[in-house]
């Protein structure tokens, strides 16, 4: 019997007495759904109703977010100097300020404000169970320190500390710090497993824990944290680097009280939630009501191949937006790609600023005026028993869908109206493509973390001009793809490639998009080192285009094994044999006796031996508009720079032109586009006709498929006779069995087969 | 002392004359066909009123120094040679990708931030023209792949075929192991000797640079080569004219490190923002004769507001990656931030905040502030300033623009009286103390980032818009005193008088002090030593090349550390120049230990994680005479009080009520002047406002103080 | 008064159908989903994305799979503009992307003044480079 049940038949005093009693004795804090379900702002508290009344002039309160900011900006670059991990280098971190009842209202101007939307929910948390409890309690001068996702957050690598601003013993407001660490003590190293089962297999997974007593670490406490990882130096450094960087912020806090008042600091971190979310009403509304649709599908769970869709709809009417992701993948509980809510909130607020309304300011308020619909438990509103060490694999989905769906609300606003801001574009590239790496290092460090090329992504085709190439992360700017040189000093590794834009992989269109780059890996000098990647889309293109644009392509992982690159370059006559082009190297495979392999781009850590070649791309970003709407000069442009092949310009862009010179004939491609036209005329079906043969009641029976079909509301899971069929209503998590053991089934079958035939 | 220093702007040629005891300050309008013209008659101005010619003046002088904006110039109008760039096989990208952020360099959050309306500078080298040619190295030095002799010379050929006016050789892990480079170099004049081709350069990036960062060691290079031309041509032309007018000394360039060489010692990226760079220098140089203590030297134009930091003590801020006209490049420029807040600041409504917002929108000076009536439309600071009472209408920029503020007027009601439902002299004020808390704002963010505190300063201000700001600003930091140097308007050729000459040059290194996994120490001084005798010898040589005494060559020895593998930049200066045992290597660690905790906050240090040197640099320079300033201290004269030539009606941020405010001109300014405030000053280059509870003194050499009434 | 919508389509707020922006073509009315006036053809996505690794040496090769991965685009049926390219599964359903409230939007323009040009939103204008294909552009 459930306690629902079993509460239902008690009497008020009775259920009263009950409550009472599993208050006093909680048998463990875990994540609260009430924190974590809940975007909104806290509703406005007496203390600052009090503060905005004694303070609501909007310049003085402009000043106070002057200093405000200054502070950030401040403690931000200090981050940036003082961080040891690579994320902190690159500029995934952030710091931020939140209202006394947690929402997030000021982050650093620039840096990560998915770090920051997310650190909101552990210090409700806080707020909430540690304040009134007498073994904790919340005190000037406690530092809280958090990276368990499940009580917020984006995934377990990164760690936040979170400090109480204390004035004259009254909480004035939270002042928080996060840093992308990597290594966390995983079941593989740089604290994004992909192989994780469970979240037992994630590593640390540290509930809002008070850290900093008195401003002063507890060594005890982060000697344990040290004691579970790979990289206790990383460790040890970065928990000061926060603590320091929050105790900035704090002082610039109290500088402004002591210049505009506590209660001009009080009413400004509430004023300043309200303003944005009037201000985003505002632009809601001047967008026309309708709802807007489009799907994704992820191709891998990064240890097996799967068609995982992710489902996105808004709902736009008067001033107010709803996000449905109802129809999406259910929960797989043993795979590492799901996520909790909260984070998949704030990837869409991201995805918001990134591409629609990059001049809001980066609060809550921005989220908090949108209404959410989702299926409880699925893929990235799943339980706190699902697995999330890779959920930005997931989540990466969502960075685009705020583009994908809004432009088409906000193309048609009236500049005057001030809501469409910035250029409409595609997609930019949304696979966190990137080698994570793990081992000893050639000055005997044990380490394990990420590459800063997943900073490298291609961006969208916009609707006055092409993509730039490897721009930023989707869900960053300003970031940083660092410099090779740097990289190999400290690490055993070595890029034979490290930066050439991959030709002809980039979204076509009337714009086309940027290019990402290609590289090529090897470990070198070190007795122990290997690499994983996160990355899905190698079947199905990841980054969409618009309005007509193509998607950049599929991506795969290719690997050049059972070789040594640096020995056999070493022999005469091989160096001007070796290919610095992925595509060639695969093609002509140069070097004999290798293994050479292209698969699914994600796969999980391996051991590699020095001079192996693992070669990724990072993508290019997806098209916009018609490619016969292209200027052939642009065309001939994209030639020059070797970015695309004469084929994608004859066929694809039907450019008639002279290959020796790249002279345009204007009138054979005039012509040759018209036919083209044409052609399309002749071969396109009329819709209702097409969906007769086309529409197919179920998915395809081969291909294991996770999410609805043409109804939101039925939900499928799995391939063959196995998949299984739930609707909203009945979704229950799903278990994968392990690969290996399902391969090992498999060459067991076939050996017994074999010996059957031999007797 | 008889000397000559320069600078060459934009709009104007500033000259700094030093004639025993006069000191001149002479401004011609920059001549760009010809800069020797704008020189000679600034010059010829100054020669005037010593009453000598100028062939006398220039055969007595002891030097001839220039900072100039050339290289800003060539940058921002993209006038240079065509490129073509050499890199490592497997490298053809990182140019033209810019470590992602390339689109964003130097520009504000706002831009920043707006990434769907992103762009990237113009390239220098574009895609087309970059080649990669077959070689590689680790990153110890040690060779993957040979270099391919017939690769190199197929590349070298298809670039000039493709029209290469200029090449550069950028490879990876260069800095550790030159023989690629310079082995593409030989292979070069091999094929075409400089006699054939002559005007084909090839720069080598660990030439140029020395410090790792393939991208960043690249851009320098490519910028150097750009550069390169034009400064030379504009330069030597400089020079013929010294030489035809009687100047028979070696002509000095001052450097961006804050330093300066002879024309042929010196690279062209290293005089980009020289201008700026000497006008800290100059703050430098007078913090310390005049004893000023701290100062933060800020210059406020009709479009930025540059900031720089002169700390008692001598502590020197240099940006390692500085970033110079959008492109991040790696040279050793004096630290300086460009904040986007100037007169031609243009104020709007606030939508989301109901408030007034100032920039980063610029009106620049063409159309210009509203009230220039040359076609702005959009309300700005400078607007604001006039109708508040603070601007001669008649005699703005020394008459060159007379102001219409029926226009100011026009574009605040429409603009913001409106939307903010205040009246004009409200939104006026509004605009006035928005601008002057976003740059106390950046000034605060800068000084606190390196561990100071605002209120410890002396706030120099200079340019333009700065005297009539510097109060409001001040009072947003709680600055007491404001100085406006002596030689204000020509401060940055007044500051090139005071350099020394210096070349620096820097190593990158993989140096432990402290390994934290053996627990072990440093012990390999003799390598520690070698890499720094190499970087002495050659700051030495160039010196030497340029004429000077070896026994005069001074050095300064300066280490980039690190805890761990943190990327903090933490520069210590250090009075060792060997490491001889292990108590060397502790004094480093703990002269380390407290310029991290002075920065970052005493305890946050953490040697734990290991100390690890990453950068060797030594600077070697010569002393030379420096001018002598005066005694520029207040209250060491009293002069009669001066008449106002008027009074005029002022508003005030802070009073509700007008001010009667007394006006004065230049003639007022004479050593021992005080002045009460609310005041106005119009003189021919700049406004000073002095703010109801401050005063103003003029001390020596034109100096001019502001003092809040409340200091100590 | 017609509102652009997207690159290529608008709607006629009075006559209340969809139309092409390229070539002025009646889509089909404003209440429906626009596809429904459109023609469709099933791209196998190898065309656009061509393989670029040997499919004989390799499964994978830059090139989506067209077991799991399909482009449907859409045509204009009066001047074959491109106006959509769907990626989806082999046999899903089109997806219903764009459903406005055209009363809704009736009430927002009649406040507004009708826009023959579309201009980006951003802070530099850029020239456009426009080579027309015959069609009668009438953005």
């Amino acid at each position: 019997m459930t306690h629902e049940q079993c509460t239902a038949e008690l009497s008020p005093a009775e259920k009263k007495l009950m409550q009472e009693f599993l208050e006093e004795h909680q048998l463990f804090f875990g994540p609260d759904p009430e924190i974590m379900q809940n975007h909104r702002l806290e509703p406005r508290t007496a203390r600052e109703d009090v503060a905005i009344g004694k303070v609501s002039d909007p310049h003085l309160l402009n000043q106070v977010r002057g200093r405000v900011q200054s502070g950030m900006a401040e403690s931000f670059r200090m981050i940036e100097q003082m961080g040891s991990a690579p994320g902190a280098k690159w500029g995934d971190l952030v710091t931020a300020v939140f209202t006394a009842s947690g929402d997030l209202s000021e982050a650093s101007p620039i840096g990560m404000t998915t770090f920051a939307a997310v650190c909101q929910y552990p210090i409700k948390f806080i707020n909430k169970y540690w304040t009134n409890e007498p073994s904790v309690g919340v005190r000037e001068g406690d530092g809280f320190i958090h990276n368990d996702s499940r009580y917020g957050g984006v995934h377990n690598t990164d760690q936040s500390m979170m400090m109480p601003l204390f004035y004259d013993g009254e909480l004035i407001c939270w002042v928080s710090s996060t840093i992308h660490e990597g290594e966390n003590g995983a079941i593989e190293p740089g604290g994004m497993p992909a192989r994780a089962e469970s979240k037992y297999d994630e590593g640390l997974k540290m509930s809002p824990l008070r850290i900093v007593e008195g401003y002063e670490i507890k060594r005890d406490i982060l000697t344990f944290l040290q004691n579970s990882v790979r990289d206790p130096k990383l460790q040890y450094e970065d928990v000061k680097v926060k603590l320091f960087a929050v105790m900035r912020t704090m002082e610039r806090l109290r500088s402004a009280i002591d210049e505009f008042g506590v209660d001009a600091l009080i009413a400004f971190l509430r004023k300043n939630l309200e303003d944005t979310e009037a201000e985003v009403r505002r632009r809601l509304s001047e967008m026309p009501d309708g709802v807007v649709r489009f799907p994704s599908w992820a191709d891998s769970t990064l240890r097996e191949p799967a068609l995982i869709k992710h489902n996105c709809e808004f709902h736009k009417k008067g001033d107010k937006g709803t996000w449905v992701v109802k129809g999406s993948s259910p929960q797989l509980s043993n795979r590492a790609i799901n996520g909790v809510i909260a984070s998949l909130k704030s990837f869409l607020l991201t995805g918001l600023i990134q591409q629609i309304w990059p001049d809001l300011p980066r609060n809550q308020a921005v989220f908090s005026s949108f209404d959410f619909v989702a299926d409880y438990p699925s893929l990235l509103n799943s339980d706190t028993d699902a697995t999330l060490s890779m959920s930005i694999s997931s989540a990466f989905h969502y960075l685009i869908k705020p583009g994908q769906l809004l432009n088409k609300l906000v193309y048609s606003v009236p500049l005057e109206a001030k809501t469409r801001v910035t250029p409409v574009l595609a997609a930019q590239y949304n696979q966190p493509a990137t080698f994570i790496y793990g081992g000893l290092t050639q000055h005997m460090e044990v380490t394990g973390n990420f590459c800063a090329d997943i900073n490298g992504a291609g961006q969208g085709a916009r609707e006055n001009q092409d993509g730039l190439h490897s721009l930023s992360g989707c869900f960053s700017f300003m970031s940083d793809t660092g410099e090779q040189e740097l990289l190999e000093e400290e690490l055993p590794m070595v890029r034979l490639v490290a930066q050439t834009l991959a030709k002809d992989r980039m979204g076509f269109g009337k714009y086309r998009g940027g290019a990402g780059y290609e590289q090529m890996m090897s470990s070198k000098g070190s007795a122990m080192w290997g690499f994983m990647t996160g990355q899905t889309g190698s079947s199905f293109s990841s980054c969409p285009g618009l309005f007509g644009g193509y998607s950049s392509s599929a991506y795969p992982i290719c690997r050049v094994k059972d070789i040594n690159v640096f020995d056999w370059l070493k022999e005469s006559g091989n160096p001007a044999k070796f290919p610095f082009d992925i595509v060639e190297l695969m093609n002509k495979q140069p070097i004999e006796g290798g293994t050479y392999t292209a698969d699914d781009a994600g796969i999980t850590f391996e051991l590699t031996t020095e001079g192996e070649i693992y070669m990724i791309c990072q993508g290019g970003g997806g098209g916009y508009g018609d490619v016969l709407e292209r200027d052939p000069e642009l065309v001939m442009q994209d030639l020059r720079e070797d970015l695309i092949s004469d084929e994608v310009a004859e066929n694809l862009f039907k450019v008639v032109y002279d290959k020796a010179i790249r002279r345009v004939d204007v009138d054979a491609t005039k012509m040759a586009r018209d036919t083209e036209r044409r052609a399309r005329i002749a071969r396109g079906t009329p819709y209702k006709e097409f969906v007769k043969t086309w529409n197919k009641p179920t998915p395809p029976e081969h291909i294991p498929y996770y999410g609805s079909w043409g109804d939101d509301g039925v939900i499928y899971a799995g391939a063959g006779p196995t998949r299984i069929t739930m609707t909203s209503e009945t979704m229950k998590p799903v278990f994968l069995p392990d690969p290996r053991e399902q391969k090992i089934a498999a060459m067991q079958a076939r050996i017994a087969e074999l010996e059957a035939k031999v007797k | 002392m008889k000397r000559v220093s320069v600078d060459i702007g934009g709009t104007f040629t500033d000259c700094f004359v030093v004639w025993d005891d006069h000191y001149i300050e002479t401004k011609a309008l920059t001549t760009k066909h010809n800069l020797a013209l704008g020189f000679n008659e600034a010059l010829d101005s100054a020669c005037g009123e010593i009453g000598i010619k100028r062939n006398e003046l220039l055969s007595s002088v002891d030097s001839v120094r220039y900072a100039t904006t050339l290289g800003t110039n060539a940058l921002i109008q993209l006038k240079g040679p065509k490129i073509g760039l050499l890199a490592t096989a497997g490298f053809r990208g990182v140019v033209p990708i810019g470590r992602g952020r390339s689109y964003g360099e130097g520009h504000s959050i706002e831009y920043q931030r707006n990434l769907p309306n992103a762009s990237r500078p113009q390239p220098l080298v574009p895609i087309e023209m970059i080649r990669t040619v077959r070689e590689r190295l680790d990153y110890a030095g040690e060779i993957l792949l040979p270099i391919d002799e017939h690769d190199v010379r197929t590349q070298i050929r298809d670039l000039l075929d493709n029209g290469a006016e200029a090449i550069v050789v950028a490879l990876t892990n260069s800095v550790v192991n030159p023989e690629h480079e310079l082995a593409i170099q030989r292979i070069f004049l091999e094929d075409y000797p400089e006699h054939m081709l002559g005007a084909v350069p090839m720069l080598l990036s660990h030439q140029v640079a020395g410090r790792k960062g393939e991208y960043v060691r690249a851009m320098s290079t490519i910028m150097d080569a750009f550069l390169h031309k034009v400064m030379y041509f504009g330069m030597s032309a400089l020079e013929r004219n010294l030489r035809d007018s009687g100047y028979t000394k070696p002509m000095l360039v001052v450097h961006n490190s804050g330093g300066m060489a002879q024309l042929n010692s010196t690279d062209a990226l290293q005089t980009v923002h020289s201008g700026p760079v000497s006008g800290v220098s100059a703050a430098e140089h007078l913090a310390k004769q005049a004893g000023l203590g701290n100062v933060v030297a800020t210059d406020m134009g009709g479009t930025s507001y540059d900031i720089g930091l002169v700390v008692e003590g001598g502590e020197k801020f240099y940006d390692f990656l500085p970033v110079i006209e959008h492109r991040l490049v790696t040279v050793p420029m004096m630290h300086l931030v460009t904040l986007g807040s100037g007169g031609g600041s243009v104020a709007s409504y606030d939508q989301m905040y109901k408030t007034v917002k100032c920039g980063p929108e610029s009106a620049g000076s063409d159309p210009g502030p509203a009230c220039y009536d040359r076609g702005g439309m959009k309300a700005t600071v400078t607007d604001a300033d006039l109708l508040l009472g603070y601007l001669d209408a008649e005699n703005y920029a020394n008459g060159h623009i007379k102001l219409n503020p029926k226009r100011s007027r026009q574009t605040i009601e429409d603009q913001l009286c409106d939307p903010l439902d205040v009246d004009l002299v409200d939104a006026c004020k509004l605009i006035k103390s928005t601008v002057d808390a976003d740059m106390a704002n950046g000034v605060a963010t800068e000084l606190r980032a390196f561990g100071y505190e605002p209120a410890d300063f002396t706030l120099l201000t200079y340019g333009g818009n700065g005297p009539l700001h510097a109060c409001g600003i001040a009072n947003k930091l709680g600055i007491d005193k404001i100085l406006a140097p002596p030689f204000a308007s020509v401060f940055s050729a007044a500051g090139a008088g005071n350099l020394n000459q210096m070349h620096i040059h820097e190593m990158s290194c993989y140096m432990v002090l402290f390994h934290s996994g053996t627990k072990t120490m440093f012990t390999d001084y003799a390598s520690f030593n070698a890499k720094v005798e190499e970087l002495e010898r050659r700051g030495r040589e160039d010196l030497l090349r340029q004429g000077m005494a070896p026994e005069d060559v001074r050095y300064r020895l300066e280490l980039d550390m690190r805890y761990g593998n943190q990327r903090v930049q933490t520069t210590v200066t250090t009075e060792l120049n060997r490491l001889n045992g292990l108590s060397d290597v502790a004094k480093l660690i703990a002269q380390f230990h407290r310029s991290y905790g002075d920065r970052f906050g005493e305890g946050s240090q953490s040697p734990a994680a290991g100390v690890r040197i990453n950068t060797i640099r030594v600077c070697a320079y010569v002393e030379l005479d420096a001018i002598r300033f005066k005694d520029i201290r207040p209250s060491l004269k009293t002069a009669p009080a001066p008449t106002p030539v008027g009074h005029r009606t002022c508003h005030f941020v802070g009073f509700d009520e007008p001010q009667e405010t007394a006006i004065f001109d230049a003639d007022a300014l004479i050593h021992g002047t005080k002045i009460a405030g609310p005041a106005v000053v119009t003189t021919a280059h700049t406004t000073y406002l002095v703010e109801p509870r401050w005063h103003m003194e003029v001390a020596a050499q034109g100096a001019v103080w502001f003092m809040r009434d409340t200091a100590k | 008064m017609k509102v652009q919508i997207t690159e290529y389509l608008r709607i006629d707020l009075d006559s209340e159908r969809w139309e092409c922006r390229c070539c002025g073509h009646e889509i089909g009315p404003a209440r429906e989903l626009y596809k429904e006036g459109l023609l469709v053809y099933h791209r196998d996505p190898r065309e656009i994305h061509r393989p670029l690794l040997d499919p004989a040496k390799y499964a994978k090769t830059f090139a989506p799979d067209p077991e799991w991965c399909a482009i449907l685009e859409y045509y204009c049926p009066g001047c074959g503009t491109l106006i959509e390219a769907e990626y989806t599964v082999p046999g899903h359903p089109p997806v219903r992307d764009l459903e406005l409230d055209i009363d809704a939007l009736k009430a927002q323009w009649a406040k507004r003044k009708e826009e023959k040009v579309h201009v980006a939103a951003g802070d530099t204008p850029r020239p456009v480079h426009r080579h027309g294909h015959g069609h009668g552009h009438s953005h």
